[in-house]
């Protein structure tokens, strides 16, 4: 009996101790696969990586195979304009200008991913001055991170307003400098101004801090440099009417990337970032969604499987001189009405991969010339269309060398810009910036014209901003847009 | 002993005076002769046990006498001694037994249970033909919404107990396993293994289980042998075949959908602009290439044209389902030692073109008493299965569900000549796949193709381990431990073939991921029960819990496979990616309860649980989770004593709060960097979001009140209200999107369920040869939003409102069509010149205003059972309904588009479109230009009410005079089918789509039919 309870003695005890254990450690478990904000911001290592994914951001592809960050802005600016058809699937709605409601998916894609990259640059440059690296390191990251603020507030007042000469105190989009915190209710809008000098502050950070040579640790066009900073500026420049200042700093921004010739415009593909020409580019490599969702999935239709959704307006195609090797035309009598052409001017490279290109020297040029015609040095605008149009054609003709004046010139130069960087983006954001009626003419699918400055031109602020943002109301709301046009 | 002892000493003092009865005792069971039975004269201990064949003599004095006929299990009979020969039927009568339920930490006697908990029984579960036990709980009990909206073998049914508490966390019940919590693959539990399920409703009933119990809490109670009960081998195989529940869509066959598709354009442009791109257009002409424009600019087939091709996709992209199935099972033992084991096999297809679910599963549970004072036990299940899993919903192209039903008839599943139609064939003689290379709908794919070829397919091994211990340290006093695991590891295998579709592009493309989940729980608790003069019962219970669950991922992928066939990594050419992720859970618990009786009579019962979560902080990582229960069985008082017809009536009430930490991030405390995000090949970081370091749990509070009663012996009723608050709902909290951070996860909110829930069980007819009962359950449940942190919150097609449901549809109403000119019209509220609201029609779709249109829940659902027995004949059927709410057809409207969307197929409703200025009718124009017709709007929100005949089941008990002399005890043969019909308003839809009431193109219930046999020897 003694034997029995000391065993029960010692369950009670057992027992008791099982009971109450557990120690508050074991509730102390650790993420494996992020890492502390305090340990990462302190040093130029940590900031460089913060750099690296916000690249990654700005090109990195959605679920939804439209949103592929500044690769997919570009688009949307493009087939929102005259020369592009979408046949159907993603990117038919933006060819309809109908997809920027405020509940609608594209602005808010647009909006997001902006905003994201924006609070990626907010963090690097919070901490940079502090952080512990060389000057030299802290300098690059610094122009780095300001630049892609800039551009990144570039797009979005580009997108959600009129262009900055229709009015500098209309309501643009929020600014954030700082990064974002939890007790942020949101920002109201700020004036087209202030967006401007914002971009314009950022510029000039990134042009005091990088240098044309790209860091040895990043050799590729992937990353900005001081070129890259100058050709954004240049852009601004040209859209604030400010043409003296913009024709220098495109003439800077292209210096050292001499023009690709007329046969490598037509037969390269514009796939590889190391084309002399280009000056900045998103690479699309194996780390990319190089499937259904590349860029190169909608505009290359000998690709083996793709979109190949995107067309060419027959009457965009008939502008082109026989000899301009810029025709990369395809008829394909096969297809509908508006399915009568594409273009083969993008081709990926046989493993699904290939750079895209978002800058090269001739739209720089473009920006010289064009600023040239505009403030009356039309020899020098002349110059310059006739040297480009040198390496644009297969034979040279004499009459490369504009013979107009005046607004003649000027919409010369405009149409050069379209034949010359159709599908990069440009269409809808010169039209926006010259004020211009959109014109679809030809076998466009959706065919017809809105008035210049048109409601359509701007996204609706995304409805779940309004909703979250303590400083914006429905009031603050880009007007309708109207009846369906098409 | 004593029985016989008794029946000895009656007869000898019975020995004057006295008739001698004789007779046999049988079971209405399988009319067999029941050994054992006490027969026993009313009013004294003489009397007799029957013999191995039921046979008794009893020497009775007197013609008054009564006879007491008795046996454990069965009901009592009192006949009286006035003939010579007396036989009785004994019914077995579980009612009178004390009827035992596991419940939290422990099992209670039902009658004594303070708090909601609802039972279903092993044979209910094992009726149904499921392959997880989540599907069959549908309409089992009241208070517990099962959707079962994947047709996929192998998939579990979600499970909503009392209404849907939490906004965004998990609303998905705790699970507990032989009185382990349990995170291991509800599918690899064979649910003829199963003993009981015992569902927790309420606070006084889960409490218990504290921080994860806000949602509900199934306890999962598997077959052990019992005691001294001899062995027994129990076989069972059902072999069967299934098909979809409900009818697919009717579409537009290929002649009227090319008219059709006319008619759209000529109504965008004109009749013969139509005619001359219907081809190009469409990219196919199944009339044939000898007429390039087959409709003619009014609309009619040219002379001569007839229709070459129109091709059955969905036939092709669907298969007639098999279902096998093997159990067999061994159970008994000694008294010290008792084994059950039980293997299973079962392989069981879907009706989407190559899907399946085959499982092997073992489970052994061993009891022992080694010492007087000490239990323990373990069970073991071990399984192996293999999903067979076809992308069958959502909106890729290779979902076979969505491509079968929306790529129009009119394109080629087999190459054909373009000029007569026929076959283009191989040197072999074989058809040909047509990829579709400028087909509109899903170019260059072809399922019928790649659905076998390519590989969609889940493996998951498993072993899960329950072991305990309990031990009387004094008396009344025990100490119980159980130690569990549940180890798994998932297999997911992806290949894309290099021939054809996706792959071709890659030249073949080959994922393989593998998960292992490692997770174990340990829990120690102490119970003390001692009962003070006869009338006073105290019961203690104090305990911890300690959970880890760690999971690991690992996956890679490769592209450039040239070999078909050969999936291997190592066989590809590419890494396209490698990734490994580890997740890191744990919880840490000590719970506490105290239950008093007195005289059977009122029943209290107290608990308190604290929990800490590693998903908080420190600081505010530990919460504290009560409830109080009490119940009065009324029928106990003397003052009912003569109330004859009422045998029993208890009512009950509880009130306490429960916990939920179901965010699906571990660390929302925690300000990081995410990594992942490389360019090229530079490491890379993003910003992982805002952090919140005051997150707590969401907590849920609960108010029960039950009257449970049981009259005129054969009618049993439970009619329950409970009223439960979810409240600091964890909440992924919209912040404006420009910060740059689109939320950060927050405590914001509550949302109220309320309802009332009524179970019905009567026997209507309880004879010797023939038995009828039924029952019958009926949920209501109110959902309503009390609190938010914004006015509003706008989630897709609901809004968030104070006021309303969060399953509140927010859209556009339907204003039918304009008769002038056929375009789709919405009502627009506006201002009138009066100043007064006003509805008007618009055809601008976003100028319509956005309605609340009623919510997505049912208002109430349940189930219907009635069950028959005729001699060796068995019947029964159940019924599942849904009342109320609503589903968003988007399914529906995506093949409503008029000739909007090129190529894809047209409901056979396009008929009825407008077509002329006065035509009225509630289908818009036909139309190439978008016309917004099939935009959200109510125009597609319908009905869910359904009425489902779940299972009906038809049984034989061949006589075992027929059986014994092979050897067999018990056999019997059946017939069961599932969702053999369903009542339901909308043609083509199955009515289960999920609990939010939308479609997804999924793959939907399947009917089966299937034959079984059962026998044990």
């Amino acid at each position: 009996m003694k034997f029995l309870s000391n065993i029960k003695v010692a369950l009670v005890a057992l027992s008791v101790m099982a009971i109450s254990t557990g120690c508050e450690d074991f509730l102390d478990q650790e993420p494996t696969a992020s890492v502390p904000v305090a340990s990462t911001v302190d040093n130029t290592g940590g900031l460089r990586s913060i750099l690296n994914g916000t690249y990654r951001l700005m090109r990195v592809s959605d679920s939804e195979h439209d949103n592929t960050g500044l690769v997919s802005y570009n688009l949307v600016m493009d087939v929102m304009g005259q020369d592009l058809i979408i046949s159907q699937n993603w990117y038919a709605w933006d060819n309809e200008c109908d997809f920027g409601e405020a509940n609608w998916r594209r602005t808010s894609t647009i909006w997001d991913r902006h905003y994201e990259i924006i609070n990626n640059a907010n963090i690097v440059l919070a901490n940079v001055d502090a952080a512990e690296g060389t000057d030299d390191d802290k300098k690059i990251i610094k122009g780095e991170a300001a630049a892609i603020r800039a551009l990144a507030y570039f797009n979005l007042v580009r997108a959600y307003q009129h262009t900055y000469l229709v009015n500098p105190n209309a309501p643009a989009v929020p600014i954030y400098t700082v990064p974002a915190k939890k007790e942020d209710t949101g920002n109201p809008r700020a004036t087209v101004q202030a967006v401007y000098d914002r971009i314009n502050a950022d510029l000039n950070t990134a042009l005091d801090n990088l240098v044309a040579d790209r860091p040895l640790s990043i050799m590729n066009k992937g990353n900005i440099n001081l070129n890259v900073a100058q050709g954004i500026k240049a852009r601004v420049l040209l859209e604030m009417g400010d043409y003296a200042n913009a024709a220098t700093f495109a003439e800077k921004a292209a210096t050292g990337y001499p023009l690709m010739s007329a046969e490598q415009y037509n037969t390269s593909g514009f796939n590889d970032m190391n084309n002399a020409e280009w000056i900045w580019a998103m690479p699309y490599a194996k780390d990319q969604n190089l499937g259904y969702a590349s860029f190169f999935s909608f505009v290359d239709h000998n690709r083996a499987a793709g979109y190949k959704n995107v067309y060419v307006n027959d009457d965009f195609v008939t502008l082109f001189a026989v000899n301009d090797m810029r025709n990369t035309f395809v008829n394909n009598p096969e297809g509908a009405d508006y399915e009568q052409f594409y273009m083969r001017k993008f081709a990926d490279k046989p493993d699904n991969s290939g750079d895209v290109v978002l800058m090269r020297a001739a739209e720089m040029m473009l920006i010289q010339a064009e600023s040239y015609a505009r403030t009356g040095s039309e020899e020098l605008a002349k110059d310059i269309v006739e040297n480009l149009r040198k390496q644009r054609f297969s034979s040279s003709a004499a009459s490369l060398r504009p013979v107009t004046s005046g607004q003649a010139l000027i919409d010369e130069i405009l149409l050069e810009r379209r034949k010359e960087l159709y599908g990069e983006g440009f269409a809808l954001l010169d039209i926006k910036r010259c004020q211009l009626p959109l014109v679809r003419t030809g076998n466009h699918k959706y065919a017809g014209s809105l008035s210049a400055n048109h409601p359509r031109f701007i996204f609706h602020i995304p409805q779940r901003e309004i909703d979250a943002n303590d400083n914006m109301t429905t009031a603050d709301q880009n007007p309708s847009f109207g009846a369906y046009p098409w | 002993m004593f029985v016989v002892l008794f029946a000895m000493l009656g007869l000898q003092l019975a020995f004057a005076q006295t008739k001698q009865i004789t007779g046999t005792v049988t079971s209405a069971d399988d009319g067999l002769g029941i050994p054992g039975v006490s027969v026993v004269i009313k009013g004294t201990t003489l009397g007799t046990t029957t013999d191995i064949d039921g046979k008794y003599s009893l020497s009775v004095s007197g013609n008054d006498a009564i006879v007491v006929y008795s046996f454990v299990g069965l009901k009592t009979i009192e006949m009286p001694a006035t003939q010579s020969v007396i036989n009785v039927v004994m019914q077995s009568d579980s009612q009178e037994l004390e009827e035992v339920m596991v419940v939290a930490y422990g099992v209670a006697k039902k009658e004594s249970f303070t708090g909601s908990a609802s039972v279903v029984k092993a044979d209910k579960i094992e009726k149904l033909q499921v392959s997880s036990v989540s599907n069959a709980l549908q309409g089992a009990s009241a208070g517990m919404q099962v959707i079962s909206s994947s047709g996929q073998p192998g998939e579990n049914a979600t499970i909503r107990i009392r209404g849907i508490g939490s906004l965004s966390a998990s609303a998905a019940p705790l699970y507990v396993v032989d009185g382990a919590p349990y995170a291991g693959a509800l599918n690899s539990i064979n649910p003829s293994d199963i003993e009981s399920i015992t569902v927790l409703k309420d606070a006084s009933a889960a409490s218990l289980y504290g921080s994860r119990a806000a949602n509900g809490v199934v306890i999962i109670t598997t077959k052990r042998a019992k005691k001294g009960e001899d062995f027994k081998i129990n076989i069972k195989l059902t072999q069967g075949y299934s098909t979809r529940a409900v009818k697919d869509y009717e579409l537009l066959d290929a002649g009227q959908y090319m008219r059709m598709y006319w008619e759209g354009i000529a109504n965008s442009y004109n009749g013969a602009t139509a005619s001359t791109n219907l081809v190009a257009l469409l990219k196919s002409n199944p009339y044939g290439s000898d007429y390039p424009n087959p409709i003619d600019a009014d609309g009619n087939v040219v002379a001569g044209a007839k229709l070459l091709w129109d091709n059955d996709w969905r036939d092709a992209l669907t298969q007639t389902a098999k279902r096998t199935e093997f159990v067999g099972s061994v159970a008994g033992g000694s008294d010290k030692t008792q084994l059950y084991f039980s293997g299973g096999y079962l392989n069981e297809e879907g009706y989407a073109l190559a899907s399946k679910f085959e499982r092997y599963s073992a489970r052994l549970a061993a009891n022992a008493n080694p010492k007087k004072w000490l239990k323990i036990g373990t069970t073991m299940n071990l399984a192996h299965s293999e999903q067979n899993y076809p992308n069958s919903s959502g909106n890729a192209f290779s979902n076979v569900v969505m491509f079968g039903r929306n790529v129009s008839s009119i394109y080629n599943i087999y190459q054909r000549d373009l000029k007569t139609g026929e076959y283009i064939l191989d040197a072999d003689g074989n058809r040909l796949y047509d990829f579709g290379e400028n087909r509109p709908y899903a170019a260059n794919s072809n399922p019928v193709a790649t659905t076998k070829l390519n590989e969609i397919r889940y493996e998951r091994a498993s072993v899960d381990l329950n072991s305990f211990a309990e031990a009387d340290i004094i008396k009344g006093l025990k100490f119980k431990s159980i130690y569990s695991v549940n180890y798994m590891v998932l297999s997911s295998h992806e290949y894309a073939t290099p021939q054809f579709g996706d792959g071709k592009m890659v030249n073949g493309r080959s994922y393989k991921d593998r998960d292992q989940y490692l997770i174990w729980n340990f829990t120690n608790t102490l119970n003390y029960d001692k009962t003070f003069n006869e009338k006073h019962h105290i019961n203690l219970l104090a305990g911890m819990e300690a959970y880890k669950s760690k999971i690991e991922e690992l996956g890679a992928g490769r592209t450039g496979f040239p070999f078909e066939g050969l999936t291997e990594l190592s066989s590809g050419a590419v890494l396209s990616r490698a990734s490994s992720a580890t997740s890191n859970y744990a919880l840490l618990g000590y719970l506490s309860q105290v239950t008093y009786d007195y005289s059977g009579k009122y029943y209290l019962s107290a608990s308190f649980r604290r929990d800490g979560s590693s998903k908080f902080k420190s600081d505010n990582r530990w919460g504290n989770f009560w409830s109080v229960g009490a119940t009065w069985r009324v029928s106990q008082e003397s003052f009912l004593n003569d109330v004859k017809w009422l045998n029993d009536l208890k009512l009950r009430a509880s009130y306490g709060t429960s916990g939920n930490d179901g965010i699906p991030g571990l660390f929302p405390y925690m300000e990081v960097f995410s990594t992942g995000w490389s360019n090229l090949t530079y490491p890379g970081l993003l910003y992982g979001g805002l952090a919140n370091e005051k997150l707590i749990w969401e907590s849920n509070k609960v108010m029960n009140v039950a009257v449970e009663a049981r009259l005129f012996d054969r009618l049993s009723a439970t009619i329950e209200y409970y009223d439960r608050r979810s409240s600091d709902q964890l909440f992924s909290l919209p912040k404006a999107p420009s910060i740059g951070v689109t939320s950060v996860d927050a405590n914001i909110g509550e949302v109220k369920n309320n309802g009332v829930e009524i179970e019905l069980n009567n026997r209507n007819i309880v004879r010797n040869d023939f038995e009828w009962e039924t029952s019958f359950n009926i949920s209501f449940n109110k959902n309503e939003i009390t609190s938010l942190p914004q006015d509003e919150i706008l989630r897709g097609n609901r809004k968030w409102v104070v006021g309303k449901s969060a399953y509140e549809w927010f859209m556009p109403e339907w204003a039918g069509v304009n008769p002038d000119n056929g375009l789709p019209q919405w009502w627009r509220t506006i201002v009138n010149a009066e100043g007064n609201k006003e509805r008007v029609k618009t055809s601008n779709y976003n100028a319509a205003t956005k309605y609340f249109l009623g919510s997505a829940l049912p208002t109430a659902f349940g189930g219907l059972t009635n069950t028959f027995r005729y001699k060796n004949f068995d019947f029964s059927f159940l019924f599942t309904y849904s009342i109320g709410g609503s589903i968003l057809d988007n399914d529906y409207a995506a093949i409503m588009h008029g000739g909007r969307s090129t190529g894809t197929s047209m409901s056979i409703d396009m008929l009825d479109r407008w077509q002329k200025p006065g035509d009225i009718t509630d289908v818009p124009k036909a139309s190439y230009k978008n016309i917004l017709s099939t935009e959200t709007s109510s125009r597609f929100l319908v009905d869910a009410d359904y009425l489902r005949l779940r299972n009906i089941t038809i049984g034989y008990k061949v006589p075992e005079r027929l059986t014994r002399k092979i050897g067999i005890e018990d056999c019997r043969v059946s017939l069961i089918a599932d969702n053999l019909w369903t009542l339901f308003g909308h043609k083509g839809l199955d009515p289960e789509q999920g609990v939010a009431g939308t479609t997804d193109n999924r793959s939907s219930s399947m009917k089966t039919i299937s034959a079984g046999i059962n026998f044990s020897f």
